[in-house]
């Protein structure tokens, strides 16, 4: 019979000790591949992609504040800039496009944004993507048109049931409790196909909109009509390009000039999003360490498999040396037996890991409209499965040590 | 017999691999920022490790903590901003003088005079008299690579005494 | 093929003491041989038994055994030799519990150069009257058929001597004569020297060559005298 017969043989007879340390390795190896996806994928969610905004025009606040609020939907701006302004910054020669917006309602635990119409068919929410309503890629309807048409992002659409027709009143604010604008009902006239990104959890409502809410008072109602007392919440920026699509340094100088100001801020999400990271990196690292820990503790549990099996089977690899096995050969069905196990418990952990971030990214979705994905390949896919196998060549060749004559 | 030899070999190939893949990505110096701008280099004038964010060079307005002349020279023209002291040197500090006049003294050891003008920031809402920017034009400027210049300016409500290093920077402390 | 053993001397440090165990000035087996080999416990028996098979390496002396002087062997030379040349049987039979009686059998070929016979291993198990208990793990199977498989992985890959060492112990009377029997006939038909460790005297009594070991082993003579 052949060797891996033998192998093979010897991880049945033995199948309690073999299975308890391929499921401990899985486990190890679950936790550090799910900790470091998800890790991976928030650090690039948050900082690599920019949601297709270069930079965003903003009241003078906290610059995390201001990204939170235009590309998550999360907090609340901390005030209002002047149209006038945001007319005169988009005139800077390397300003390449604005979309104004104007947040500050909801419905149904969604933010309702009002923005400009541009914001479908020109913003770029990543390299090269519009939003689409094209049933192909899962959208619905057509962008808005008129004043009381609302268009939802595909995650809203989801969680609410909304469908192409349906209407619905604006909440004047985010918070429970807040009055409802009952006499303003708004239909849904299309649903976006999904962007994977936190615009898929808002509902957008035409800017003028905004201003021609029953209930917000006079001195807002101007604001349709007469710019020059308009406000709005901020805009997206798009700045002019360089050779290799690089952002226009003068970008800095634009935001140096327009942070002199007392009122108006310009934030660059890119520069924003690392410092929040670093602020909990120390909680990643934390988790890091865990998961890195479980793993060794697996490799400890293997060793132990391996030797106390070892010493079981001291019988059988003195019987086989006799039969003429070389000692060599008995190493060699050891070591393979190690790395077999090894090898079980890598693969079983890795798709219990890709497991755990479907599951995990499923929620992340739910509660920010952040797309994390189960297929994602980390550095941990990478270099787990070698590393792995060295651990099983160690755990293999250390009961060498044991006399196997 | 399990071919250990073989396993072992391979299981070195992948772990050179991954190494290779791990220290090659991600560390070596970026040509752009990760928001596409380019990254910040020219370190001159940081000397006394404050940023000059204009990528000009700092000048201590007296002492570094009252305020800074951060200073660049762009072709035939010579800027100066106004800003903060300390760290703050991300911030402008507005002065109320119409022109300032520097005597600049080239390595030829020339002095020369030049008058420079404010360039309001509009998109701070400054003005003439209210500014914190100003530009000196002049046709020997032009590959100007080092001077040393002295002013005065009312900075922070007291007439100060200017000097420029450029580009070294100036920080009397 | 024979066994001819010169002034074997093993040796083993005990603390500070020398402890000899084995001291042979000669033996000769010739092949084809079938010898019983009795003696008191802790005589040496068995440690001959496995500088036969080339598992030791004595101190002193030579041991040549079909034709190889086993004592200039590497380990791995010995380990090949006996992987072809020797056919070992133990007192408790040694069969792998995870695997069946042909698994165990088959086993017996593993090692050797040669490719394992399956067809061989199921006629030799058919032979010992296994023929039913081709699939049936050790622990499905009484201890006198064991032996008998144990046997048949010895015989197996047709080595040049079979070395059994108390290869009846665990057995009850009625199944050692039987187990006897058939390895001393299926060594004869095979042609393979047989060398038999035993303290029993039935089954020494059933060799017309029977060694003592006392004779034999001079260090145990001398302690025994010693003492």
């Amino acid at each position: 019979m052949s060797l891996w017969q033998i192998i093979f043989r010897s991880l049945r007879q033995h199948w309690l000790s073999s299975g308890l340390a391929i499921l401990s390795i899985a486990l190890g190896v679950a936790l550090l591949i799910s900790v470091i996806s998800l890790r991976e994928q928030s650090h690039r969610n948050f900082t690599q992609e920019g949601l297709g905004v270069d930079a965003v025009l903003g009241p003078k606040g906290s610059p995390l504040q201001i990204v939170l609020n235009a590309l998550y939907h999360l907090e609340e701006m901390p005030g209002k800039i002047k149209w006038s302004y945001y007319a005169k910054v988009i005139k800077n020669p390397i300003v390449a496009d604005g979309i104004p917006f104007a947040t500050g309602h909801s419905y149904a635990g969604f933010r309702v944004n009002a923005i400009d119409g541009r914001f479908f068919t020109d913003f770029e929410y990543m390299l090269g993507k519009h939003f689409s309503f094209d049933h192909r890629d899962g959208g619905r309807g057509r962008a808005f048109q008129s004043r009381n048409e609302a268009v939802s992002g595909w995650a809203a659409a989801k969680a609410l049931g909304i469908r192409l027709g349906d209407t619905f009143n604006p909440v004047c604010g985010v918070n429970a409790g807040d009055p409802v604008h009952v006499n303003d009902t708004i239909t849904f006239t299309g649903i976006m196909a999904p962007t994977g990104t936190p615009h898929d959890r808002a509902i957008y409502i035409p800017l003028k909109t905004f201003y021609t809410i029953e209930g917000h008072g006079p001195e807002v109602s101007r604001m349709a009509v007469d710019e020059n007392y308009r406000e709005i919440s901020g805009a997206y920026l798009k700045i002019k390009r360089i050779r290799g699509n690089a952002i226009h340094p003068g970008i800095q100088d634009l935001k140096y000039n327009i942070n002199q100001s007392s009122s108006v801020q310009l934030v660059i999400p890119n520069e924003v999003l690392p410092r929040l990271f670093n602020i909990i990196g120390w909680v990643d690292h934390v988790l890091l360490a865990i998961a890195i820990l479980v793993t060794l503790m697996a490799a400890l549990f293997l060793f132990t498999a391996l030797f106390s099996a070892l010493h079981e089977r001291r019988r059988d690899i003195a019987l086989m040396r006799s039969l003429g096995a070389k000692r060599m050969t008995i190493f060699g069905l050891i070591i393979a037996e190690s790395i077999l196990i090894t090898i079980f418990g890598s693969i079983l952990g890795v798709c219990m890991g890709h497991g755990i971030v479907a599951i995990g990214s499923h929620f992340v979705n739910v509660e920010t409209g952040l797309h994390f994905s189960a297929y994602y390949l980390s550095r941990a896919d990478i270099f787990l499965m070698p590393s792995m196998l060295i651990m099983g060549l160690i755990a293999g060749y250390s009961p060498r040590f044991v006399h196997t004559n | 017999m399990p071919n250990i030899y073989a396993l072992i070999r391979l299981m070195i190939i992948m772990i050179v691999c991954v190494t290779i893949y791990t220290f090659c990505s991600d560390n070596h110096a970026h040509a752009f920022n990760d928001d596409n701008t380019i990254p910040h280099t020219d370190t001159s004038g940081e000397a006394h490790g404050h940023i000059a964010y204009h990528q000009g060079c700092l000048n201590a307005i007296e002492t570094c903590e009252i305020g800074h002349a951060e200073t660049k020279i762009e072709g035939d023209t010579l800027k100066l901003w106004f800003v903060g002291g300390g760290t703050d040197t991300g911030k402008s500090v507005r002065v109320t003088d119409k022109t300032i006049a520097l005597n600049i003294i080239t390595p030829q050891k020339e002095t020369k005079v030049l008058v420079l003008e404010p360039k309001p920031n509009e998109l701070a809402e400054e003005k003439v008299g209210d500014c914190s920017f100003f530009e000196g034009r002049a046709p020997w400027l032009a590959g100007l690579n080092e001077f040393s210049a002295t002013g005065n300016v009312n900075f922070k409500g007291m007439i100060r005494k200017i000097v420029l290093e450029y580009p070294k920077g100036y920080d009397p402390d | 093929m024979t066994i001819t053993i010169d002034h074997l001397k093993v040796e083993y440090h005990n603390g500070g003491e020398l402890l000899t165990i084995l001291d042979i000035p000669f033996w000769h087996v010739k092949k084809g041989e079938q010898i019983s080999i009795s003696g008191p416990s802790g005589s040496g028996k068995s440690t001959l038994l496995h500088i036969i098979a080339g598992l030791l390496q004595p101190n002193k002396g030579s041991v040549q055994v079909c034709g190889q002087e086993l004592t200039q062997l590497g380990e791995v030379k010995r380990d090949r030799f006996r992987a072809k040349s020797i056919g070992y049987i133990f007192q408790n039979f040694n069969l792998l519990q995870g695997f069946t009686a042909l698994e165990n059998v088959l086993l017996g070929m593993t090692f050797s150069a040669e490719k394992p016979h399956r067809q061989a291993a199921i006629d030799l198990l058919k032979e010992m009257g296994l023929d039913n208990r081709l699939k049936h793990y050790p622990s499905q199977m009484s201890i006198g058929e064991q032996q008998r498989v144990a046997i048949a992985r010895a015989l197996v890959k047709k080595p040049d001597i079979i070395l059994a060492d108390e290869p009846t112990g665990s057995l009850d009377p009625l199944h050692t004569g039987s187990v006897i029997v058939k390895l001393r006939q299926a060594c004869e038909e095979q042609g393979c020297t047989l060398i038999i460790v035993s303290h029993e005297k039935e089954v020494v009594s059933a060799f017309e060559k029977q060694v003592c070991f006392l004779e034999l082993n001079r260090a145990f003579a001398e302690k025994e005298g010693a003492a």
